[in-house]
């Protein structure tokens, strides 16, 4: 939810087209930008220039083994042919394959990765297994091989750019057929189908036009592996053949004359370096274009702060949690406006509000954890200290030992490559080596979270238990030091309602047997009635309303809270709930 | 009497895991144990279930989207599976869809008059732009979002676009997967406010599917619960409320929270689910396995 | 665990079959190894390119040729060379070992450098020495294998003869004739190397460890990251177990896909450096049309990228317990 703010605001900012978003977005790729003009600039140049230069790239001048001069800026060879001339043929030959292997590669991968992606099962694996089949097969080998069969003459460009394209298609297949996996299960093609579009109709309208900007992302980067698999082949002698010539084949002839004539070797080598490198810096804009990176995240980073110390608060703090004028900025857009809460030392208090409302923002900025690209500001004590500007060494003696948290996703919250005791192990020898009876420390843990039977979990992986069963895994964790403050941000949200009710069950509970004080975050008003003991509620960063829990049900004073209470969807109509819960409380 | 509009009769969809995960001793899957339930013209019929329980499963069968193992889907009197040509074409043409998530129902690429023109384009009918402006005053969206794409509105506008879309052939009846269970409760109650409308307005029907009894139980004549693949209990709305048969269904009414401080509190801690308990287990599927699981 | 190595394995040795029948039929179709025999001047008599024709087995049909060509492999048969005094099982023998060394050195070390520098560079995205790493690997993906070769080549002699003495061996794998005792042996390969394994190092260097930093960046973002630190575990702890972990699965991927790509760049780098290796073979068989001997080179290849993957597969159980127990 941390992130709601800015994925629901960013996009509207923008006009509309995802063409133009992506343009935009390019655009301030000022790398990514400068690779694809110099691309361009080369291209351009091995069209005009060839046309007005005065050498031809085979004809021969009186002039032998010069150094780059004005008649012949990059010098000359043995047989004293101009070398300007030669790179300019190299370089058209090498874009012009280059090009064709990617179209060739990025047609077959394209087709064969939809179809396999789409189809799945026996067509999956099919397409699949060719993809090993091929892996198998180096290119430059088959590719030499291929090209010295060719009678006299050498190859010509088509067959060279063919044998490569075919051989190269496996990365692009594997890209979209793993982005059509992901796409064919959204409801949209589902939709489609509703809709009575045929297997075609959805491919051909749906999935290309989808995975089309990954598809030109990875033609940048396969056009710059082109350049290199024909230069190299060139090189070995099985590429563009005498007396044409390729950038490859220029490097080759040079190969002894690198400290005696350097300029035939280092101009085309140079080139192939500077058309790869633009190509490939054109590739990474246009990947992070296509594909905008979400704000890097790094919990291990401290959060950046507004400078506001001499502001801090002197007085007496109340209770145990003492929040003032907290504030969290996104750029110029402060989401987070100053609010106040304070927590008694065993209260629950909740704080509700809609997405965007600021509310998971402003907790996690409490625990001293903001998206880098988030500016924090205002107080935080607990327990009479200041916790805001801390570093990752002072925290350390609050998360976890005092102040636990519980999030959101309980499928993302715990290590996948981790053991649950493990992961109860790292958090246990924070108060020091472990306990010879650790295991039978976090079989309790467990227990005092309604788990049937913990014992047989220990060894288990997170991917092997159930959402339900995983946040209770992450409530234990977060109780494994007593905390004094434990701060739970929707931690039923992904869940069922029946789930849910025994989360939120196993949480009182927790909390009960701890005495610990919780701020628990939701957007659901009816979820905190059997919770909380006082209500925040906070609508665009600001608590409009606070009060103790009956007060805020029964007598709402803010507008806000009065819309909220009569929008939350309830059976509170029917008496059926109450005398189902009755009988099963007779029943237990 | 109202004219019956969808039936399915003893529904069954089994699924085979993947050679690798049958391998591993996965079972088959019994996703529809003969699940059998009939929508009527003009009314909405709501069914409930946790992940898994078989809801989604149902729906993408009675919409084509899986071939059922066994029974039958009628639609108007006519068997679905059977149908081919022009009834197809109208079954098409007069059952739509909503989807749970806005962001994924509408494909990123189209703009709102693509999207609501996706539908006759498909079906091959003519589609007068005017049809457009109705649609979008229909779900009250302003008529310059015409133009635009998905992403540019929130997650309530988007659900809107996906039931004006749903709207776009004048269907008879509408299937709702989860509309509201990714939107804000305020957000929520709107939408279910914009559907009762169209109903009231159109005659539509709807099959509403959710997790969540208090959002259905709003909108629907009809409440089926269901678990494990088998409808534990089916009846009207306000008998499956107040006097439940299953335990299942009271453990799912127990669940809901009442905003109601005093209520809440009374209520005993769940902490283990109070459906299904080690001596009351489900029954097994009825139909046994049907495919077999080599 | 083992029922999966066992399924890989025959998937494996699947692929690997029809490996061999692809690789078979594009190798028999694609040209006549007799050829130059049959453009020779004064032309040979026919009797004779009949006979040689025979030897080759190339009177036959495509099927059989391709089974008597199988059934010769299981029994350590490579099939005749269009050489008649060349022993093709032989030469690779004491060739593979030289390629090895150099890919496996080369491997091993790009690897190491690899997830360290990629590791680093993640965990402090956009700040130093990422701020330094980032464009380097960017310049060396851009640097192709054989120019960076022969520049390395040229320098190391330049350089021997500025010094006046061998600083850099340029040629070969090891000093003609191997100097003797087994420390001076090792010692003047790993002086062979240097250059050569530098090389491939550079760019499979760069593709790894940007694989690294975006597997990190990843990784580091995950809610499982945030949930440690809020746990209070150590820096240490939270990098080694909840950072880099979870992210070694890609990067086995990776390297098992890139293979063939090191192959082909270890042809170049031996082409060279005048090593006697694998890639020489190759170069040398093709230009000879030794139809047998490319073959019995590509079927190697296609065997040492089966058995990579194989090895990554387990691999990647080993580090991701989803794998290993299926979702």
């Amino acid at each position: 939810m941390a992130t709601d703010t800015t994925s629901t605001t960013e996009p509207k900012a923008g006009g509309n087209g995802r063409g133009r978003v992506i343009l935009r977005r390019f655009r301030r790729h000022k790398l990514g930008v400068t690779g694809l003009a110099v691309l361009l600039l080369l291209a351009v140049i091995s069209i005009v220039v060839p046309m007005i230069w005065p050498y031809g790239h085979g004809e021969i001048t009186p002039d032998l083994s010069q150094a780059p001069s004005a008649a012949h800026p990059m010098g000359t060879d043995t047989l004293g042919r101009d070398l300007f001339a030669q790179t300019l043929r190299g370089l058209q030959q090498s874009l012009l394959i280059a090009t064709s292997v990617t179209v060739v590669a990025c047609f077959i991968g394209v087709t064969l990765g939809v179809v396999a992606g789409y189809f799945g099962r026996f067509v999956d694996a099919t397409v699949m297994r060719l993809v090993d089949l091929t892996l198998t097969l180096p290119t430059i080998a088959i590719a030499a091989f291929l090209g010295s069969v060719v009678p006299s003459g050498g190859v010509n460009w088509i067959a060279l750019s063919l044998v490569l394209g075919v051989l190269m298609w496996t990365p692009v297949s594997r890209l979209v057929r793993g982005i059509v996996l992901s796409l064919r299960n959204l409801p949209f093609v589902d939709a489609a189908r509703v809709m009575g579009a045929g297997n075609m109709q959805v491919m051909a309208r749906h999935l290309i036009p989808n995975v089309a900007d990954h598809i030109i992302v990875a033609a940048t980067l396969m056009f710059g592996t082109a350049i290199l698999a024909e230069s190299g082949l060139s090189f070995l002698g099985f590429g563009v053949q005498p007396p044409d010539t390729s950038l490859g084949l220029l490097v080759s002839n040079a190969q002894s004359a690198v400290l005696t004539r350097p300029w035939l070797f280092y101009f085309p080598g140079l080139l192939i370096v500077v058309i790869v490198l633009a190509m490939n810096y054109a590739g990474e804009g246009l990947r992070d274009a296509v594909n905008p990176k979400a704000s890097l995240v790094n919990p291990l980073q401290s959060a950046r702060r507004r400078n506001d110390r001499g502001e801090l608060p002197t007085d007496m703090p109340r209770g145990l949690v003492d929040v003032r004028g907290l504030t969290v900025d996104f750029g110029d857009q402060r989401v987070v406006k100053g609010i106040d809460l304070s927590i008694e030392k065993g209260e629950v208090l909740a704080l509700v509000g809609e997405s965007g409302s600021g509310k998971s923002v402003a907790a996690l900025s409490i625990v001293g954890l903001l998206p880098p690209t988030a500016v924090g500001g205002g107080s935080v004590r607990f327990d009479g200290r200041e916790l805001t500007g801390l570093n990752f060494q002072e925290w350390r003696a609050y998360r976890g030992r005092r102040i636990a948290v519980v999030l959101q996703d309980p499928s993302t919250t715990l290590n996948p490559v981790l053991t649950i005791a493990a992961q109860f192990k790292d958090s246990m020898r924070l108060a020091g080596p472990l306990a010879s009876d650790y295991r039978d420390r976090i079989v309790d843990l467990l227990a005092g979270v309604a788990i049937k039977d913990p014992a047989r979990l220990l060894d288990s992986y997170p991917h092997q238990l159930s959402g339900g069963m995983r946040q209770r895994i992450a409530i234990a964790l977060a109780m494994v030091h007593d905390p004094d403050l434990i701060i739970a941000d929707e931690p039923t949200t992904a869940l069922d309602v029946t789930v849910q009710a025994q989360v939120m069950s196993t949480l009182a509970l927790a909390r009960k047997r701890t005495g610990a004080a919780m701020l628990f975050i939701t957007h659901d008003l009816s979820l905190v009635a059997g919770i909380a003991d006082k209500v925040a509620v906070m609508r665009a960063g600001e608590v409009v309303e606070r009060d103790d829990v009956l007060t805020i049900f029964d007598n709402p004073d803010h507008e806000y809270t009065r819309s909220l209470l009569s929008l939350a969807p309830s059976l509170a109509l029917s008496p059926a709930s109450q005398s189902a819960a009755a009988d099963i409380e007779e029943d237990s | 009497m109202t004219e019956q509009l969808l039936q399915t009769t003893d529904l069954v969809k089994h699924f085979r895991p993947p050679r690798s995960a049958r391998r591993r001793g996965q079972q088959v899957v019994h996703a529809l144990c003969g699940v059998s339930i009939h929508v009527e013209q003009g009314r909405t019929l709501g069914v409930v279930g946790e992940s898994g329980s078989g809801k989604t499963t149902l729906l993408r069968t009675l919409l084509g989207l899986e071939t059922a193992t066994a029974g039958t889907v009628e639609y108007a009197g006519e068997d679905v599976t059977a149908m081919s040509g022009a009834p197809a074409r109208r079954f098409r043409a007069d059952v739509s869809v909503v989807f749970q998530d806005p962001y994924t129902s509408l494909d990123p690429r189209m703009t709102v008059s693509d999207l609501l023109t996706q539908p006759a384009k498909i079906q091959k009918q003519p589609f007068p732009t005017s049809r457009i402006f109705d649609l979008l005053d229909q779900v009250k969206l302003p008529r310059v979002s015409a133009g635009k794409f998905p992403h540019e509105f929130s997650g309530g506008q988007r659900q809107r676009i996906a039931i004006a879309r749903a709207l776009a052939l004048e269907p008879k009846l509408i299937v709702l997967d989860e509309p509201v269970s990714a939107l804000d409760v305020s957000v929520q109650a709107e939408i279910v406010a914009l559907l009762r409308e169209l109903q009231e307005q159109r005659d539509v029907s709807y099959l509403f599917v959710a997790h969540d009894l208090a959002v259905v139980a709003d909108l629907s004549h009809d409440v089926g619960v269901m678990y494990g693949g088998q409808m534990v209990e089916y009846g009207a709305t306000s008998q499956v409320l107040y006097e439940p048969s299953h335990p299942y269904t009271r453990a799912l009414l127990a669940a809901v929270p009442v905003p109601d401080p005093r209520i809440e509190r009374a209520k005993p801690p769940f902490l283990r689910p109070l459906w299904p308990t080690d001596d009351d287990l489900p029954k097994p599927c009825p139909h046994g396995n049907l495919i077999k699981n080599r | 665990m083992a029922a999966m190595i066992l399924r890989r394995l025959l998937s494996a040795l699947g692929v690997l079959l029809l490996a061999s029948i692809v690789i078979f039929v594009v190798i028999a179709v694609s040209g006549d190894p007799l050829a130059e025999l049959r453009d020779r001047q004064p032309p040979v008599s026919a009797t004779v390119i009949q006979a040689e024709e025979a030897r080759l087995g190339l009177d036959q049909p495509l099927h059989e040729r391709y089974f008597n060509w199988i059934g010769g492999l299981f029994q350590g048969d490579l099939g005749p060379s269009t050489i008649a005094t060349r022993d093709i099982g032989a030469e690779l023998g004491s060739r593979i070992g030289v390629t090895l060394r150099l890919v496996v050195v080369a491997v091993v070390i790009a690897l190491i450098l690899a997830l360290i520098a990629g590791t680093i560079s993640g965990l402090r995205q956009r700040r130093f020495p990422d701020v330094v790493l980032t464009p380097m690997t960017f310049m060396m993906l851009a640097l192709p294998s054989f120019w960076m070769a022969v520049l390395l080549k040229q320098w190391g002699i330049y350089v021997n003869d500025q010094v006046g003495q061998s600083v850099f061996a340029t040629v070969g794998a090891n000093s003609v004739p191997p100097p003797q005792g087994l420390v001076p042996f090792l010692l003047d390969s790993a002086a062979h190397l240097i250059l050569p394994t530098l090389v491939l190092i550079l760019v499979h260097f760069a593709t790894w460890s940007r694989y690294q930093r975006t597997a990190i960046v990843e990784s580091l973002a995950g809610d499982h990251v945030r949930f440690a630190v809020l746990k209070g575990l150590s820096r240490r702890r939270v990098v080694r177990s909840y950072v880099v972990r979870p992210a070694l699965v890609p990067i086995i991927t990776i390297v098992a896909l890139d293979l063939p790509v090191l192959l082909s760049g270890a042809v170049i780098t031996e082409t060279v450096f005048q090593w006697r290796g694998m890639g020489g073979f190759l170069l040398e068989s093709i230009n000879l049309r030794d139809s047998n001997a490319v073959l019995a080179w590509l079927l190697i290849a296609a065997f040492a990228v089966v058995v990579f993957n194989l090895i990554a597969d387990v691999l990647y159980a080993v580090v991701d317990p989803r794998v290993r127990y299926g979702n």
